[in-house]
């Protein structure tokens, strides 16, 4: 009594995609595994601001997928590199579109990357037991301003040059180290050809790695405890308070509508402005008004007001100064073990948030007043004066 | 008391912890360029007696910018390097004195800081005199 032929070719396709997935669910536990992250949940209506996090993947992403890109026609060295980026523009397909985006998106990076910071720490979810989650993120941080500070010089542009012939200089100022830090960022005594295979093995091999670390271990905390809870939910009652939906489909659909849109508008902006080269480096001679990208203009700015005078122990003003600024960043770093009580409410928090509006208001003057400083200078590739 | 184990257990991580440490102490030592400063032999500049007073003429001292200039009685050759934080000094020949562009540090004619954050005074290079040409350094 044989089944009729179609029937049985259907059984026998089903059967032996259910073969497929058992052996593959044996070899993996995979599926298993995906069966118990649609369980999670995470509160409804998040807030924009909850979404930056997921934007820093997107980007993240378009760093990684336009640099393997850019390898396949860049020259890191200093008699090519300038040239194999000019071609990459101009005589590439497609190339300024891939350049560019790897441009400005490393620019929205670091932009997002501040706001995602501020939105943690703004909404206390850093505090218990996201300290490490917080501490992760600050490592990342770091990463992402050391992918910036070493991608600046790779096109061995003049502002770049002199850019990091000043950066180096004031790692070479800091007290003791500085003289062996600044040999181990330049490879020797000026910045020239060993410095820039030093930045290009950092910034296409090092930083990736570490980035890949530090972001695996920051998104599993992220998900072990789920987002905290929005400020707004703690202060509202009832059933809506505690709504959740499930993070696969509901969240993450959302998450990839708004990264779709970001990308969108990322391509709009990349086709209204390209990325642009500026001249070649030349070792000889330092361009008027050197500065360096708008994220480190704060303290390029506030370096100005330090004078050089001489101090006892044999070090002056000015390394104590240089010195002083990883202060900021040590306490952004173990902030979780300096604000220590699980209060999240703003009106129980007036001193951490006095001194992070303070810190912000600094930033933005100094920052501005680093902007103004000088002639005309192109900031975002629109002429200033 | 200390048993023989906990000492086993002691010497162990301490060994481990000493090899370790060699480890990275040979990274950092691999990492440190071996030449901070490669310069070979004195540069030899041609025809660099013609120079007229006031008058600078650049050029590259093993990679670092260097300029010659007429001076009072010889000829003085001068590192380009700011002492501050590495830029390259321009010369100003009317006013007789460089200028750096980065943070506005000024140095005289002989190298001497005049104002501005630099430290110290610009290097000086060592020039022989061989007939109608210079050797520097
Ligand atoms: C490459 C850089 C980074 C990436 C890709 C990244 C990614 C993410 C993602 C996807 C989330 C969950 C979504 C959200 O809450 O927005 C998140 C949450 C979080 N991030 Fe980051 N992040 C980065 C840098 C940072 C930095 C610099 C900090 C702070 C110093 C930080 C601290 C946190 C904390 C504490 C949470 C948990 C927030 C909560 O539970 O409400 N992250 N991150
Ligand atoms: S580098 Fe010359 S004054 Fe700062």
């Amino acid at each position: 009594m044989d089944a009729p032929p179609a029937a049985s070719t259907r059984r026998g396709r089903q059967r032996l995609r259910e073969r497929l997935l058992d052996g593959f669910e044996g070899r993996t536990g995979l599926l298993r595994f995906w069966h118990l992250q649609r369980q999670h949940t995470v509160p409804a209506k998040l807030p924009w601001y909850y979404y930056l996090g997921s934007l820093l993947l997107l980007f993240a992403a378009i760093q990684v997928a336009t640099g393997i890109l850019l390898l396949l026609y860049y020259e890191p060295t200093p008699s090519a590199a300038h040239e194999s980026v000019a071609r990459i523009i101009s005589e590439v397909r497609f190339g300024w579109i891939v350049r560019s985006l790897h441009y400005w998106s490393s620019h929205a990076m670091v932009a997002t990357l501040l706001l995602h910071l501020a939105r943690v720490f703004l909404t206390a979810s850093f505090k218990r037991p996201r300290e490490l989650t917080w501490m992760l993120g600050v490592g990342l941080l770091l990463t992402v301003l050391g992918f910036a500070f070493t991608g600046y010089l790779l096109p061995w542009e003049q502002a770049a040059f002199w850019g990091t012939t000043v950066g180096s200089g004031i790692a070479g100022q800091a007290p003791w180290l500085g003289p062996f830090l600044k040999a181990m960022l330049r490879g020797g005594a000026q910045v020239g050809g060993a410095t820039l295979t030093r930045f290009f093995a950092l910034h296409v091999m090092l930083l990736p790695a570490a980035l890949l670390v530090l972001l695996a271990a920051h998104l599993a905390l992220v998900w072990k405890h789920g987002p905290s809870e929005p400020l707004a939910r703690l202060a509202g009652t009832g059933a809506a308070r505690d709504r959740r939906v499930r993070f696969f489909p509901v969240q993450a659909r959302k998450e990839a509508a708004v990264a779709c849109f970001v990308f969108a508008a990322l391509l709009l902006w990349v086709a209204w402005r390209a990325a642009p080269l500026g001249d070649p480096a030349d070792p000889l001679r330092t361009p008027e008004h050197v500065k360096p990208e708008w994220y480190f203009l704060f303290s390029y700015q506030a370096l100005k007001y330090i004078p050089s005078r001489a101090l006892p122990g044999g070090i002056s003003t000015f390394q104590v100064a240089v010195l002083a600024q990883a202060l900021p960043l040590l306490a952004l770093l173990l902030w979780p073990y300096l604000e220590r009580s699980p209060e999240r409410r703003w009106r129980r928090r007036r001193a951490a948030l006095s001194l992070f509006f303070l810190a912000l208001l600094a930033l933005l003057v100094l920052t501005y007043l680093g902007v103004y400083a000088g002639k005309t200078e192109p900031i975002f590739g629109i002429a200033v004066s | 008391m200390l048993t023989r184990r906990t000492f086993l257990d002691r010497l162990r991580h301490w060994l481990l912890g000493i090899l370790g440490l060699s480890g990275l102490a040979g990274v950092a030592g691999y990492l440190y360029p071996p030449a901070l400063r490669r310069r070979g032999e004195p540069l030899l500049l041609a025809n660099a007696a013609e120079l007229k007073a006031g008058e600078g003429r650049l050029f590259d001292y093993y990679g670092e910018p260097a300029i010659l200039l007429h001076g009072q009685e010889a000829p003085r050759a001068l590192s380009l390097v700011c002492t501050h934080l590495g830029c390259s000094v321009r010369w100003q020949p009317k006013e007789g004195r460089f200028v750096c562009p980065c943070h506005r540090g000024i140095f005289d004619a002989d190298g001497n800081v005049l104002a501005g954050p630099p430290p110290a005074p610009l290097e000086r290079l060592r020039v022989q005199v061989q007939g109608n040409h210079l050797l520097v350094g």
